[in-house]
């Protein structure tokens, strides 16, 4: 019987393996290769620098070796969560309970099946070299035990993979319900918008007292208990800690076992937009009698989307981002708050926007079989995001108006709508081609991992390399008076934002109707004939 | 009985059937295809088909998995693109333009193209207003779609989280709400419960009385057997035979190749092939 548990594990290793080769097939999937290539790369430098020899080495010369190993534990901890968060690492949908239930296993070998696979995602490989890399090195050094480093670092890694996870399935179950975007929505803002501005604080030669405090603090946490470990032996500082991370990988265990108890709420069942004249509609009707129907359905999809919903209100960040980066000075301030505001009314949509018919999967179908152009869907969510997006504007203006923390004049309002409305139709009409050249199927009730498309990264990616690039510049050669003296030029760039979105939504429209099978399949999958 | 042949060519087919004014039924032809092509690559789905179809006719297209049903029902209704042939629907060419003809036919295609996303109401709805329907007529047919279909109960889910029965169902109202006139169906019975189907069936039947054309591919042969006027069977893409079917319902049979078959699922096995292998460790 062990046997046979032991064959289907296996087999079910192997199926996850199958199925992120043959996601790495595919065109959406190449990124992902140069993204493992990249890791291996850092895994690399990782064992060789700051996880392995490298790091004992300097903590032990140092003699600050606890010290070290706690900053780099704690370092790849967070790490863990969040790359586990953009991208999605972690128990699978295609490996829940429910979908294991199939093969002949007991709960307790779903469970095992299920989180063995998960802790075998090749992402978590990079924390194992490195979390072992800095166990040998210690003990290579006559630093530590590897009788004790070892198996410390692997529960280490038990642990962060049981954080991850656990924090994943909490972010996962409050996005389903009604109010969920909006609580994680606000927590994300707070801890973009004051982890920043805390860190600075408490590196301030002033505040030593309190980051001795918080350093008291991280000694418990499992980065500091695991570091206690691996740089030391079996003292009994030693054995409190050992403890301690046992103590914490049940109590992670524990809670994680309760949360997967709980059923997660339905979201449909808690939805009831159900009145025939409803705002969905009123707003479409705005569009004209023949788009009202198809804009109707993409703002349904719009605010129903949870990715959109935690984009449009984690979009006003974008009024504080400007302050941090600015140093306190006025005009990177204002110059950064320009370049940022151009990400403003495309922020929050881009998870459709960029990807307009990835949400649909086989009712992509419906669009060939209208009475209207193929192209007349795209055209019809694109507005949809730019109704949605250019809401976005006027109100983020106001709140930095508020919060800026400079002399706010009437140029600066017009600059930063003019960025705003520049930006908007720029990326959207981006969106258009990414739509039409880099289709990506996508999960519409997934709120983790990266969904977008190989195009997508690039318009996001190149996009902030690009306002970036332009903001620096201004704030390396040119005064702020000079800045605010050329304020009509983004009046300007925004009309001319406009031609070249009203031009894009032309041609995308004509590659639309030309690519219309391969996109279907592309969607709805092979066999779409 | 039925004398009926595999056409030598599809050609011959066409010609004889205008010739004979469609199995001597004189009415307006509804669906014409001629010598239909569609290739994926180097695999040709559907090979030079050709066939006309009359009004007022329940039309049964069969074959085998693979076979290139549901390619020529993507042609048909403009979801693909023919790589050759000419299609003609309601007597207008059906071309990537032809809004207006798109109105006159109602599609229930493979894998329903539903929106799961919405529920059922918004998804009728958003339906017929791209139909043309006004509002006071969309809010009456979907009120009256989602009461005679069973769907009310089921107004606070939205259609991702339907059974596959009811979703078939959505997709059929979503098909007939603007009263069509011609209605294509892909597989429409399968997964719906035994009322559903009797339901489904009767309006069929209604619906062509009234002297519209449905087109429809199933694998239920029973079915077409007792619903069909006129079946066509295809393999890999080819017409292997076409003709009325009525008289089997009637104790009749089918006379093909100098062979009789008393059911079409004997006509079907004999032109397509028996699939036979033997597990022996089952």
């Amino acid at each position: 019987m062990r046997s046979n548990f032991s064959h289907l594990l296996w087999a079910l290793v192997r199926l996850r393996y199958r199925l992120l080769w043959a996601q790495a097939r595919t065109s959406s999937g190449r990124i992902a290769i140069l993204l493992m290539v990249y890791l291996l790369v850092m895994l690399v430098f990782l064992f060789f620098s700051l996880g392995g020899f490298g790091a004992a080495m300097v903590g032990v010369k140092l003699g600050r070796g606890e010290a070290i190993a706690r900053g780099v534990l704690t370092s790849l901890f967070v790490w863990g969560i969040m790359i586990s968060v953009v991208f999605g690492v972690g128990p699978r949908a295609a490996f829940s309970d429910v979908v294991l239930r199939r093969y002949p296993l007991t709960a307790i070998g779903r469970l095992t099946a299920r989180h063995l696979i998960g802790l075998l995602d090749p992402v978590w490989f990079l924390l194992v070299a490195s979390a072992i890399g800095l166990a040998i090195g210690f003990a290579v050094l006559g630093a530590g035990s590897v009788f004790v480093g070892l198996p410390a670092a692997l529960l280490f890694i038990a642990v962060s993979y049981l954080a991850t996870v656990l924090l994943l399935s909490l972010i996962d179950r409050t996005m389903q319900s009604g109010t969920g975007a909006t609580v994680l929505s606000a927590v994300a803002f707070g801890l973009l918008s004051f982890s920043g501005l805390a860190i600075s604080w408490l590196l301030d030669p002033r505040h030593v007292a309190w980051l001795q405090a918080v350093d008291r603090v991280l000694r418990f946490t499992p980065p500091g208990v695991a570091a206690t470990l691996l740089a030391g032996s079996m003292t009994a500082a030693g054995a409190v800690s050992a403890v301690l991370l046992i103590g914490w990988c049940a109590a992670l265990l524990a809670a994680l076992g309760a949360l997967e108890r709980r059923p997660p709420a339905s979201p449909s069942a808690t939805s009831a937009a159900t009145g025939w004249d409803s705002f969905y509609d009123r707003l479409a009707g705005l569009f004209g009698q023949s788009y009202a129907p198809l804009v109707g359905k993409a703002l349904r999809y719009y605010l129903r989307c949870n990715r959109v919903r935690f984009g449009l209100v984690t979009a006003p960040i974008f009024a504080f981002l400007g302050r941090m980066m600015g140093h306190g000075d006025p005009k990177e301030n204002f110059l950064m708050t320009l370049a940022l505001f151009s990400f403003v009314g495309f922020a929050g949509t881009t998870a459709i926007a960029l990807n307009q018919f990835g949400y649909d999967g086989a009712g992509i179908r419906r669009y060939a079989i209208l009475p209207a152009p193929f192209a007349a869907t795209l055209r019809a969510s694109s507005f949809t995001a730019l109704l949605i997006g250019g809401l976005m504007i006027a109100p983020t203006v106001v709140l930095w108006a508020l919060v800026s923390g400079v002399t706010v004049e009437p140029r600066m309002i017009v600059m930063l709508l003019s960025s705003g409305v520049a930006g908007l139709f720029f990326f959207n009409a981006l969106g258009l081609w990414t739509t039409v050249l880099s289709p990506k199927s996508v999960d519409f009730r997934s709120v983790l991992g990266n969904q977008l498309s190989v195009g997508g990264n690039i318009v996001i990616i190149g996009g902030f390399a690009l306002v970036f690039a332009a903001a620096f510049t201004l704030i390396r050669r040119a005064s702020f008076e000079t800045v605010l003296a050329y304020w009509w030029v983004l009046p300007l760039l925004a009309v001319l934002c406009f031609g070249f979105y009203a031009l894009m939504l032309q041609s995308a429209g004509k590659a639309a109707e030309a690519r219309r099978e391969p996109l279907i399949e592309t969607i709805a999958g092979a066999g779409a004939h | 009985m039925n004398k009926s042949s595999a056409p030598e060519s599809t050609d011959q087919l066409i010609s004889t059937r205008n010739e004979e004014g469609s199995h001597g039924i004189s009415a307006p032809i509804a669906i014409s295809i001629e010598h239909l092509t569609k290739t994926y690559g180097n695999l040709t789905a559907v090979d030079d088909l050709s066939l006309s179809i009359p009004t007022g006719r329940l039309f049964g297209f069969l074959g085998p998995n693979g076979a290139g049903k549901s390619t020529t029902i993507g042609c048909l209704t403009g979801l693909l693109d023919p790589s050759a042939g000419r299609i003609t629907l309601l007597g207008e060419p059906l071309t990537l333009e032809a809004a207006a003809l798109k109105r006159r036919i109602g599609i229930m295609p493979e894998g329903l193209a539903l929106f799961d996303q919405l529920y059922a109401h918004e998804f009728l709805a958003f339906n017929a207003r791209m139909f043309g329907l006004d509002e006071r007529t969309t809010r009456q047919r979907v009120e009256e779609l989602l009461e005679v279909m069973g769907l009310t109960t089921s107004r606070h889910k939205r259609l991702g989280d339907f059974s596959t029965g009811m979703r078939k169902k959505v997709a059929f109202a979503a098909a007939i709400i603007h009263r069509p006139e011609i209605l294509f169906l892909d597989e429409p019975f399968e997964s719906i419960d035994p009322a559903g189907v009797a339901m489904l069936k009767d309006w069929l039947r209604r619906f062509v009385a009234g002297g519209r054309t449905v087109f429809m591919t199933t694998h239920v042969l029973e079915t077409v057997e007792r619903l069909c006027d006129d079946v066509a069977i295809i393999k890999a893409g080819r017409l292997a035979w076409r003709g009325e079917v009525g008289m089997l319902a009637e104790g009749g049979a089918i006379e093909f190749g100098g062979q009789r078959f008393g059911t079409l699922e004997a006509l079907f096995l004999h032109l397509v092939g028996e699939q036979r292998g033997q597990l022996d460790w089952l």
